[in-house]
């Protein structure tokens, strides 16, 4: 008897069966670089689509175009916190990120806030409001904001060398669109009026500058995406440093993983705010997002590993992955990895929904909210597992390059240590 | 406290490493040695800490009294500081003892914070652990020492915290079935260390990490730049301890390379222990806080040679160290921004 073969089954058997692939280790490479050029276009894409919401909105302030440039912004973070996989492992992008998704941010730099709520004693700049100054001075010079342009911002950002004063990118738009989350650990986002964009009946002053500031901040950041675009594409720098030695690259790749998850998620973003409990402490606290963002992080690892990457227009790109080149290296690394991304990004999953649901992020890591702050504290240590599989993952695959670029340990391994 | 360049290469005088791996096992008891220690000197001068945080406040003993415990007991945990893995990792310790750097004024607001509680509760370590980690640890109780807010009842409940922190810490690393043992027990079973190897890894990482966080962040950051230095970013800089601590840490790394890792170092490590007691000695010779030297135009030219002095060392680790050792540092919380 002989089986009925569908033509159903074998797209599904192909599409599933990634380990089909042969281990070509420049193929892999090309595959990684081909996923962050789509990352990033995408990105741009829907910036670009965020800069149609935020003219509509300047054109015609009112809930409706606000709230069109809310959800556009929201958009847009989907593909762009997949991109941050990229981040660490390439040097181009690590120097590159700060200007698009530098956080967090003292927020009073850019616009009002509410009492002392915007002080930071460390930043004298962080009630600095440029929004309704004009002019104001920096270490004895007077800084002219009196048109607010790209170039400003890009001349602002980091003012006086201190992190917290963002002026461009994802979060200080953010900041524009939604305003301080004034809720603590209770539920609800910024509640910014779209009359703060309304010149004829103007809310919280300067209404014009502050149109002025959501516009140059947004074309600035597809400046950036463009730039970003260009890195990856065929001639780019990003490109062409992690394609130039083989060995590196993977390294490079498997770095970028390894970064992301352990010291900057499940550190910086993560554990630090559920130990200080406090919502400045999560990472898009101004549209009460961070659960997304804290998702499509994990799920940008999951995709770097994987070797496939779902596009915004549902296309998906995809090809030989790392984790074909571990499995041939070694089946039982491979597989505990794979195991430990997916438990990762479930639980990751579980925060979004949970958010989803109703019981926003910075609810959560409220001080007594046991079963929130255990549900953060479980992702996190699913991200610290992880690395401890992606650091065997890297000295797999560096030993095996130093092998395979003519070493005499091919029949010692320990020799590559001397 | 420079121990004689005699001894160090008498301790470390080794024939040359061949090509044999280190014997892990042996190299993790020695470790394992000098990291009990560690443990042990936070957990006793904490102990301490929360007694006179008590005697302080029932008039029994000056402040001056507490606040040199209180610096002792910095010192103390300074060296814990770089093994940010293990039971320090799943305590969150590292924030919750020493939280820092502080780009916000999250000290300051969470003490603050914690003082609008009921004084009843305050000298209760419970309620403390409950507040946020930037107003549970040692930068919190030095920026109530500095501050004209009432240091009393606060300090005990902050202090006997730190005490259940350091007798905890201890017991999780050391008592049957802790950490020790697990690394111990490492092979492909084990959740942790699939081999002796990796616990040599976790600690050559650990160095790493410690002198990566002196470069990045105890340094550079009150470095600044020359037209912008941050001295009120230099760590503990209200209590004026910056410098000790990075000379504890260096003594203490040291002592980890030395009577830890010990001869599996290779023919390098006597090197590496004479510059980290070059750079202790530079130390030595500041005569201003960190805050202080930074500030000034040859303070800090002497603090930037500090620095690419520790830079060194640190790029010796992954050329001399690590091969010797048969490892590779690893990721490390040091790895975000």
């Amino acid at each position: 008897m002989q089986f009925y073969k569908s033509l159903c089954l074998t797209a599904l058997l192909a599409t599933t069966a990634s380990a089909a692939y042969a281990v070509d280790r420049d193929a892999i490479l090309d595959n990684y670089a081909n996923i962050a050029l789509a990352g990033y276009q995408d990105s741009l894409t829907l910036v670009q689509k965020l800069k149609t919401a935020v003219e509509a909105l300047a054109a015609d302030p009112s809930d409706a175009t606000l709230q069109a440039a809310k959800e556009a912004w929201l958009s847009s973070r989907v593909p762009y916190q997949q991109t941050e996989a990229f981040r660490f492992g390439n040097p181009t992008v690590d120097e590159w990120e700060g200007k698009v998704n530098a956080w967090p941010l003292d927020e009073g730099l850019i616009d009002y806030t509410e009492g002392d709520t915007g002080l930071n004693e460390e930043n004298p700049f962080s009630t600095a409001n440029v929004i309704a100054n004009a002019s104001f001075d920096v270490a004895g010079q007077t800084v002219d904001a009196s048109e607010i342009t790209p170039a400003l911002l890009e001349s602002l950002h980091e003012l006086d060398g201190i992190e917290a004063n963002v002026a461009t990118g994802y979060h200080a738009i953010e900041f524009l669109l939604w305003g301080q989350d004034l809720n603590g650990t209770n539920h609800g986002a910024g509640e910014r009026p779209a009359t703060d964009f309304d010149t004829a009946n103007c809310t919280g002053e300067n209404c014009d500058r502050r149109v002025q500031y959501l516009v140059a901040a947004t074309d600035l950041l597809i400046t950036d995406l463009e730039d970003a675009v260009a890195n990856w594409s065929a001639e780019g720098q990003g490109r062409a440093d992690v394609t130039a030695d083989t060995t590196q690259g993977l390294v490079m790749a498997f770095t970028g993983m390894g970064s992301l998850s352990y010291g900057e998620q499940a550190g910086e973003r993560m554990k630090l705010g559920l130990m200080l409990h406090d919502p400045e402490e999560e990472h898009d606290c101004f549209s009460d997002n961070t659960h997304n963002s804290h998702y499509y992080d994990g799920l940008g690892v999951h995709n770097v590993y994987t070797g496939s990457y779902v596009r915004v227009d549902g296309s998906v790109v995809s090809g030989p992955s790392l984790h074909d080149l571990i499995t041939d290296l070694d089946p039982s690394v491979a597989s505990a990895l794979m195991n430990d991304l997916n438990t990762s990004v479930i639980a990751l999953g579980n925060i979004r929904d949970v958010a989803e649901s109703g019981m926003s992020y910075d609810q959560m890591i409220a001080v007594d909210n046991e079963a929130g702050n255990a549900l953060v504290q479980t992702a996190i240590d699913g991200l610290v597992a992880q690395t401890r599989n992606i650091e065997r993952a890297v000295a797999l695959v560096g030993l095996d390059g130093v092998t395979i670029e003519g070493s005499d340990s091919l029949d010692n391994p320990n020799a590559v240590f001397q | 406290m420079i121990r004689p360049f005699a001894l160090v290469i008498a301790t470390l005088t080794a024939p040359p490493v061949l090509a044999q791996e280190p014997d892990h096992a042996a190299l993790r008891e020695r470790a394992l040695i000098v990291l009990e220690t560690q443990f042990a000197a936070f957990r006793d001068t904490s102990a301490d800490l929360a007694s006179r945080a008590e005697r302080h406040c029932s008039k029994g003993i000056p402040k001056d009294v507490f606040a040199d415990q209180f610096r002792a007991t910095w010192l103390a945990w300074a060296p814990l500081d770089a093994y940010q893995f293990g039971p320090i990792e799943q305590c969150g310790a590292v924030l919750s003892i020493g939280f820092w750097p502080d780009k916000k004024g999250y000290v300051g607001r969470g003490v603050k914070n914690l003082l609008t509680l009921p004084a009843e509760t305050l000298s209760d370590p419970a309620t403390i652990a409950q507040a946020s980690a930037a107003a549970q640890g040692l930068p919190a109780i030095e920026y109530l020492l500095d501050s004209d807010l009432p240091v009393c009842p606060a300090v005990i409940g902050l202090s006997a915290n730190l005490r259940v922190m350091g007798q905890m810490l201890y017991d999780d690393w050391f008592a049957p079935d802790g950490w020790a043992d697990l690394a111990r027990a490492a092979g492909p079973a084990n959740p942790i260390y699939l081999s002796e190897a990796e616990f040599t890894k976790a600690l050559f990482t650990a160095v790493d990490f410690g002198l990566t966080r002196m470069i990045d962040l105890r340094l550079g950051r009150p470095l600044g730049t020359f037209d912008r230095p941050m001295p009120r970013r230099a760590e503990a800089h209200r209590s004026g301890l910056s410098l000790d601590i990075l000379d504890t840490q260096l003594a203490e790394l040291s002592r980890l390379i030395q009577d830890g890792l010990g001869d599996a170092t290779g023919p390098k490590g006597p090197e590496i222990l004479a510059e980290f007691d070059a750079e202790r000695a530079k130390i030595d010779r500041f005569d201003a806080p960190l805050d202080q030297l930074v500030s000034d135009p040859i303070g800090r030219f002497r603090v930037e040679g500090l620095l690419s002095d520790i830079q060194v060392i640190h790029s010796r680790l992954a050329t001399d160290l690590g091969p010797a050792l048969g490892v590779k540092s690893g990721f490390s919380a040091a790895d975000g921004d």
